[in-house]
């Protein structure tokens, strides 16, 4: 029951974005601007930036559109589209240009601004997925970072800019992660670049492009940094899945399953290179008994120290300071991820992605003003668009603690173990698997005891996270989407072609070896649990192969994670290898592994 | 027929440890009816758990045996002299079925002898000659202990014992927050009736009983203070009843606490009065008012605390005190030994911490906790040596919900090879009989909602916390003096 009161919640709130008056967007602006704020759309802002003293706010959107928001009338003026599927945006500190970043055609696109109104001038080609921009305070350079690739491209745009020409890239930096938030301090001399899955925090030097130190926070899911005022502590919103917990009901219940926190770092102990960045943290917890805080995502701190941050898995936004025991939340639009300070901090904006909508929240009054809609939506929504909402939503877990995000970090995996009873029982805790390919992969489940995908979700909405009996279409929209989500690309595939040469080599040992009689291709898996000589806590020795496909950007490996790379795998563990393999042919083995 | 998932480090009280005072009883303390006596079939079945669960189970036969002898025994008969060869011949349960019906007529156990809350007399007879002595509970009352572990006890929310000169049921204590104390329950109020029905001369485990009901639903209370003739009606909600588990230093408010000392502001106190599901989540929000409250230091008292609790639970609070390091080692029934890691996630990071342990402390739970802070060297430990054994007991469910036995799964290990069992302090400071007393009494009282007529909650002399915070100091004072340098 609750269940269907949840949805039609949701189909209402779909219902909202299709009737929005189309005056709210026929403000000023060109004809064709115009046209497209009026056209029904299904936007999906996902990164905000301010100009002109905050006077404008530009929206992007996953759509590929930037919409412009008077801030002062608090409307949408103008929306233009700038790529394919945007996934950030940033202002030049001069304001005379924005860069956005163009997921679908891999492009930092920069857009001359005159008032309100943006028009594209040059692209610079990036490596594929671009994830997030950080632009230097003097104005002179960026960084952006490229998920799957992990790589950090620095353009120097300055000049470049001033004379119309294509900015070029400076510099390229291999990251040992895959690449989310980024934030440069220390009058830019130093870049910190997070995980976008695990708990990762890099350190770059910004002078030398070099990674300075990787340190790992206990925890993952990092989707906020920021600085305090007086530049002494680093926040960082993430969660941790606590490895001692379990899934039963108490674990969940009284929070030791899973916390929503910020965390405190000292500053300078992160960026001196072999420091402990842990000495000295301090982790708040954001969320409450009966009163999860699911999936924290933007994070800001004002000027007097009030801490904002999107609970994006709540739809909603905490407020309060570091020292304060009691925080205060407010209801915002559907999954808040983004949010930008306005000047002075009095104010801040929040992209709310799924409602298409922007809110506007007074920090200090600690109330929401006005939640601005983008633009009207397309109507109906697809089973998968419907299951992507659910898939990250908290209200499908006991007190909205976490969401399937959670885990499956954006459809991926955070990397961790979790103990719960997808295998049949407590005590032995087992890798989250990553849910992109998972199309045609089944059978589920660790040891292949579930036939379908349905299944699956039915036992892990109900047994992982406690959550309420699904009804049919909420089981065949999650499944919808889960099968929409592509394999992580292979690591591989953005190498070098001598690379490419050698996977082809060890496509033939991984051939000789049979490798594919479980690992079978196309989809690298089978339909059996096999025994490969691995044992859990209770001697489950039967397990289900683990699709191969974008096995690269996966690891630590097997069921609880006790080989670190593939390498390890192969060499350590020697797994299930006829016969043991010369350097090379691990070497060409990991190659193809790396290329699938 | 499984086994729970549940493992416990002590024998649990009959009391299910809300009760504090022998007198007292909670509503959990409620007795139930065992069901009818065991057949022959339960017992075979009963046996096969043991055989699968324990670490040194005895043979079949010799736990029939015991079942059987035990038998006798109640009935004053004398058992035959073959009986011992008989059951010894026994490999199936339709054999032993076959023999127990021979000799029913001569073994009639007296039904009146029957304590409600013990098992069955052949259950009985079975658990007796099991190694570890396992501790039975019924289905009912497994079923609240479960309820407490997870701190999600539902009921009024009141612990009561029998007034012997009013004759009558008297609540000691309505907890914080719950749904009796709502509704305007004080303590020493006497219970007149419930829902209508006097319970004047009714026993307490009967009034219990009115009390017990499903959440949501509504139970009628008349009270009256003692020599008062005001008739008082609480209609209350039962309802989750959240029990603290981790409390403050002196009494701010009747829902908060000050946790800050009084003659060192930079030192903060919790006494953990138990360790249950809610515990390390107490700790997490007690962390941040302590901050809030410019506390650097902390003292962990677990004098005198409550003996309940499961294993799982001791493992997240030690791990949330803990950054990263093998907390302890599990050595199984088969000699296999698993190290229990903590994670980096760590609360009150790079405070100094003294724990304060006593000889009242008998379970494993809260040693286990302590050794694992002290093995890590992640706090000084302060007081008497516990008085507990290491071994690690397993909740077992029985057959045919005939209720729930603790069987020895395994031995707890310390992170420090050559440290073991009891618990011995860092410092080892002796309380004088008064003294401690006195401090049991100061710590017992912080539960209670209200504090009884005439007492405070100022601490008492205690020479076992004074050590603590000498401790403290100091090494709040190192960590200034090498700051400086």
């Amino acid at each position: 029951m609750a269940a269907r009161i949840r949805w039609r919640l949701l189909s209402a709130a779909l219902l909202v974005l299709a009737v929005l008056p189309a005056t709210l967007t026929s403000q000023p602006g060109d004809r064709a601007a115009a046209g497209l704020m009026s056209t029904p759309l299904l936007r999906r802002p996902v990164a905000l930036a301010l100009a002109d003293e905050g006077k404008w706010l530009f929206v992007a959107n996953q759509a590929g559109t930037i919409s412009t928001i008077d801030t002062e009338k608090l409307r949408v003026v103008s929306e233009r589209r700038a790529g394919g599927k945007l996934s950030d945006v940033a202002a030049l500190p001069d304001a005379e240009f924005v860069v956005a970043l163009d997921e679908e055609s891999s492009n930092a696109i920069f857009l001359k601004r005159s008032g309100a109104n943006l028009e594209p001038t040059v692209k610079v080609a990036v490596p594929p997925y671009p994830v997030s921009v950080t632009v230097s305070a003097n104005g002179e350079r960026c960084f952006v970072a490229s998920l799957w690739p992990r790589r950090l491209t620095e353009i120097e745009f300055a000049p470049a800019l001033r004379s119309g020409r294509t900015p070029p890239i400076t510099r390229t930096m291999a990251l040992p992660f895959a690449p989310g938030k980024q934030l440069l301090v220390r009058g830019d001399k130093k870049l910190i670049v997070a995980d976008s899955f695990g708990g990762k925090l890099a350190v770059l030097d910004t002078a030398t492009g070099k990674v300075e130190s990787v340190n790992e926070l206990p925890g993952h899911h990092i989707r906020g940094l920021a600085v305090t005022p007086d530049g002494s502590r680093l926040l960082v919103s993430q969660q941790v899945l606590h490895p001692r917990a379990t899934t039963a009901f108490e674990d969940i219940h009284w929070g030791n399953l899973v916390t929503n926190n910020v965390r405190s770092l000292d500053l300078d102990l992160l960026l001196r290179p072999g420091g402990d960045p842990l000495r000295g943290s301090r982790s708040l917890p954001l969320g409450e008994v009966g009163k999860g805080a699911a999936d924290p995502a933007g994070l800001m701190i004002a000027r007097d120290g009030t801490i904002v941050i999107a609970l994006s898995g709540v739809n909603e936004v905490i407020i309060g300071r570091e020292r304060e025991t009691t925080w205060s939340r407010r209801g915002v639009g559907t999954r808040p991820t983004a949010l930008v300070p306005g000047p002075g901090s009095t104010r801040v904006y929040v992209a709310n992605t799924f409602s298409d909508s922007i809110s506007v929240v007074d920090v200090k009054k600690q109330i929401v003003l006005e939640e601005i809609k983008l633009g009207s939506g397309p109507g109906a929504l697809t089973e998968a668009q419907r299951g992507e909402m659910l898939f990250y939503s908290a209200h499908l877990t006991h007190d909205r603690w976490f969401s399937c995000n959670s885990c499956h970090v954006d459809g991926h995996t955070s990397g961790f173990l979790n103990d719960n009873l997808t295998d049949g029982s407590f005590g032995t805790p087992k890798r989250i698997l990553t849910l992109r390919g998972v199309a045609d992969t089944g059978p589920y489940a660790w040891n292949g005891s579930m036939p379908d995908l349905e299944s699956q979700i039915r036992k892990s909405v109900k047994t992982t996270m406690q959550g309420p009996d699904l009804i049919e279409s909420e089981v065949s929209d999650l499944a919808a989407f889960l099968r929409s989500l592509p394999p992580a690309p292979a690591m591989g595939s953005f190498q070098p072609s001598q690379e490419r040469s050698i996977a082809e080599r060890g496509r033939k040992i991984f051939a000789d070896q049979g490798c594919g009689v479980c690992h079978t291709p196309p989809t690298y898996t089978s339909g059996k649990a096999y025994d490969v000589g691995l044992t859990d806590e209770v001697g489950n020795r039967y397990f289900n192969p683990p699709s191969l496909r974008g096995v690269s950007q996966g690891g630590p490996y097997f069921h609880d994670g006790r080989a670190r790379t593939l390498e390890d795998v192969l060499v350590v563990f020697g797994h299930l290898l006829k016969r043991q393999l010369s350097r090379e042919e691990v070497h060409a083995l990991v190659a193809f592994l790396r290329s699938i | 027929m499984r086994a729970c998932c549940l493992t416990v480090l002590l024998a649990i009280s009959p009391a299910l440890t809300l009760a504090q005072d022998k007198p007292a009883a909670s509503e959990s303390a409620a007795t139930e009816k065992t069901g009818n006596p065991v057949a022959a079939k339960q017992l075979w079945a009963v046996t096969d758990v043991i055989l699968e669960n324990h670490a040194d189970p005895p043979t079949r036969q010799q736990m029939l045996l015991s079942a059987l002898k035990k038998l006798f025994k109640k009935a004053d008969a004398t058992p035959p002299q073959d009986l011992s060869r008989r059951v010894s011949e026994i490999t199936r349960s339709e054999q032993f079925a076959a023999l127990l019906d021979e000799i029913a007529t001569d073994v009639h156990p007296k039904p009146s002898q029957k304590d409600p809350e013990s098992p069955d007399t052949l259950l009985e007879g079975v658990l007796e000659c099991v190694p570890g002595k396992p501790f039975f509970m019924s289905a009912a009352n497994a079923k609240v202990n479960k309820q407490v572990a997870a701190n999600q006890y539902v009921g009024t929310g009141i612990q009561i014992r029998m007034n012997e000169t009013e004759k009558m049921a008297q609540i000691m204590n309505p907890f914080r927050r719950g749904p009796a104390r709502r509704a305007g329950a004080r303590p020493a109020d006497l219970i007149v009736r419930v829902d209508g029905r006097s319970t004047e001369k009714v026993a307490l485990g009967t009034v219990v009983q009115w009390l017990r009901g499903p959440k949501g639903s509504e139970v009628t209370v008349d009270v009256r203070q003692p020599g008062s003739k005001e008739v008082r009606t609480l209609h209350i909600v039962r309802d989750t009843v959240p029990i603290d588990t981790v409390l403050g230093y002196r009494r701010a408010s009747e829902d908060t606490w000050k946790y800050a000392l009084d003659s060192d502001s930079a030192i903060g106190y919790l006494r953990i009065d138990s360790i249950n599901s809610s515990t390390l989540h107490e700790l997490r929000q007690a962390e941040r008012r302590l901050q809030a409250d410019g506390v650097r230091a902390l003292v962990i008292d677990f004098r005198a605390g409550s003996s309940a609790g499961n294993l799982h639970d001791g493992e997240l609070v030690a791990d949330g005190f803990l950054d990263g390091g093998v907390m302890w080692r599990i050595r199984d029934a088969h000699g296999h030994v698993k190290d229990i890691q903590a994670d980096r996630d760590c609360l009150f990071r790079d405070w100094p911490i003294a724990v304060l342990i006593d000889d009242t402390v008998v379970d494993n739970l809260t040693p286990a906790v302590a050794a694992a802070l002290q093995d890590n060297r992640r706090a000084v430990l302060i007081g008497q040596p516990t008085r507990n054994d290491g071994l690690v007991k397993r909740l077992v469910e029985l057959p045919d919900n005939l209720g729930v036995i603790t069987l020895l799964s395994g031995r707890l290990e310390r992170a420090v090879a050559g440290r073991g069992w009891p618990l011995r302090p860092d410092h080892e400071i002796a309380l004088t009989a008064s003294q401690q007393k006195e401090v049991h009494r100061w710590l017992e009282e912080k539960q209670m909602t209200e504090l009884p007529a005439g007492r405070t909650d100022a601490p008492p002399v205690d020479p076992q916390l004074a050590k603590a915070i000498g401790v403290l100091q100091a090494a709040l004072k190192g960590a200034k003096s090498s700051a400086r340098l």
